[in-house]
């Protein structure tokens, strides 16, 4: 019998020999080599499109980060579908999990592997998306035009990815269909819940709960002066609506991070307990 | 006898601009030089304690309001405004003949560049043509501080830990409630 220490050693040991799986499942899939692609087109369009039809880059390197960064969080839905989408389901509708499941392992250490795996490789995207959009700041603004809020930005789309990752996670283990959790999580955080905000929003209710809502903040860190017209009572009742439609900081942190760690929870309490048939 | 719309529209004008005098005979007699009725008195200039102010600092905004007539002027007001909005009216405001005097305020500066205003008048109304307008730039402050996102990212972290330790933790309090 093991004491509780080797126990846990173990787990972890067999953790993360899951997470090491499963990355180099996503390197032969070719989805990591995919997303990267994604994360190489998407930034380098708005180099390349100024460039090619003669326009001026943006007027501040603020103005540039926070217009390229406007689709990362596409690119979170994208990956964290591709990574997690199908990370509890396939095991059970490609029946592997027969195999998997049976290994002397516990299954929490599977999942967790699968999770943590999930996470990294987003993260990885992720990372690689802004080291791009540096290098294209530092080409067009020079060494001093990194924005200060750039490292602000990229620790809170690591925190929407893992509330991202954590909510596909949950779509997988409660559904039995690859295609269906996938497409699910998809939906939810492209459609339903920013469909969600906007009716909550209409009803004048503060939609401070919605994750998608809170994801505003990657952007919203690079405080810069909007442009408005109609005068100076236009441009004052602008700026009204724009500071009321702002997700608070704080708020925001905290919903990001309470959707990753509750999604998480429940979706690992529901795997381990889900019946091969 | 049946008014027409011309006579109404005179007698409506002649009423608009009786109302219109009726203000300005709480100021002491003084004239423009045009000797339109309206006192010779302007704002000659507006100042910011800081011109460079972050978001929510407190900035002294002073203007100079000078009486250019031989007469002393009571009873005047500074209204301040920025972008249209008011921001207070200071009453009670005395200026000798001929010179000049500063009407200090304190603002909480509001983020974004705004057009800030002062126009002198009186109780019931005010001179527009004394009127100064200046733009000041505010600073944002810079939203949340990277702390707090490390920190919930830690909190996810701990929890994956937690989630990997639990199993065993569980399975070695059962064993030991079986002896």
């Amino acid at each position: 019998m093991l004491s509780l220490g080797a126990d846990i050693r173990e787990d972890l040991t067999h953790t993360i020999i899951n997470v090491r799986y499963e990355l180099r499942k996503h390197f032969r899939r070719k989805r990591i080599i995919l997303a990267i692609a994604l994360a190489l087109i998407i930034p380098m369009m708005f180099y390349i499109i100024p460039k090619v039809r003669n326009v001026d880059f943006a007027s501040t390197s603020i103005s540039f980060m926070s217009n390229s960064l406007a689709f990362v969080s596409y690119l979170i839905i994208i990956s964290a579908a591709m990574f997690a989408g199908d990370a509890v389901s396939g095991e059970f509708e490609k029946r592997t999990a027969l195999i998997s499941l049976s290994t002397p392992q516990r299954r929490s250490s599977i999942f967790i592997g699968k999770y943590v795996a999930a996470l990294l490789a987003v993260y990885a995207i992720i990372a690689f998306y802004f080291a791009i959009v540096c290098i294209e700041v530092l080409g067009v603004y020079g060494l001093g035009g990194i924005p200060e809020a750039t490292g602000k930005s990229f620790l809170l789309c690591l925190l929407y990815a893992s509330a991202a990752v954590s909510m596909t996670f949950f779509f997988s283990s409660i559904l039995k269909g690859v295609m269906t959790s996938t497409l699910l999580s998809f939906f939810t955080f492209l459609m339903i819940l920013p469909i969600v905000t906007v009716l909550l929003q209409v009803g004048n209710v503060d939609p401070w709960f919605i994750v998608t809502y809170s994801a505003g903040l990657m952007t919203d860190v690079f405080v810069q002066e909007p442009a408005f017209s109609g005068g100076e009572g236009g441009r004052n009742r602008a700026m009204n609506a724009f500071t009321q439609s702002t997700p608070n900081f704080t708020v925001g942190v905290e919903v990001m991070a309470a959707y990753a760690i509750i999604m998480f929870i429940i979706a690992i309490l529901i795997a381990v307990r889900k019946d091969v048939e | 006898m049946e008014m027409t719309a011309t006579k109404i529209s005179v007698i409506i004008a002649i009423a608009l601009v009786s109302l219109m005098s009726f203000p300005f005979a709480t100021v002491t007699s003084a004239q423009g030089p045009g000797g339109s009725g309206l006192p010779d008195v302007k704002i000659k200039n507006m100042s910011f304690s800081n011109d460079n102010p972050n978001e929510n600092d407190l900035i002294t905004i002073t203007v100079i309001v000078w009486n250019n007539s031989s007469k002393n002027l009571t009873g005047l007001t500074v209204t301040f405004s920025y972008d249209g909005t008011n921001i207070t009216t200071v009453k009670n405001i005395s200026v000798a003949a001929n010179s000049t005097t500063s009407v200090p305020i304190t603002w909480k500066a509001v983020k974004w560049t705004h057009t800030m205003a002062a126009v002198v008048g009186t109780e019931k109304a005010v001179f527009p043509k004394s009127a100064i307008s200046r733009d000041l730039k505010v600073n944002a402050n810079p939203i949340g501080d990277p702390w707090t996102i490390l920190g919930a990212l830690i909190a996810v972290l701990i929890t994956i830990i937690i989630a990997v330790a639990f199993p065993a933790i569980l399975s070695s309090t059962k064993k030991k409630k079986m002896g």
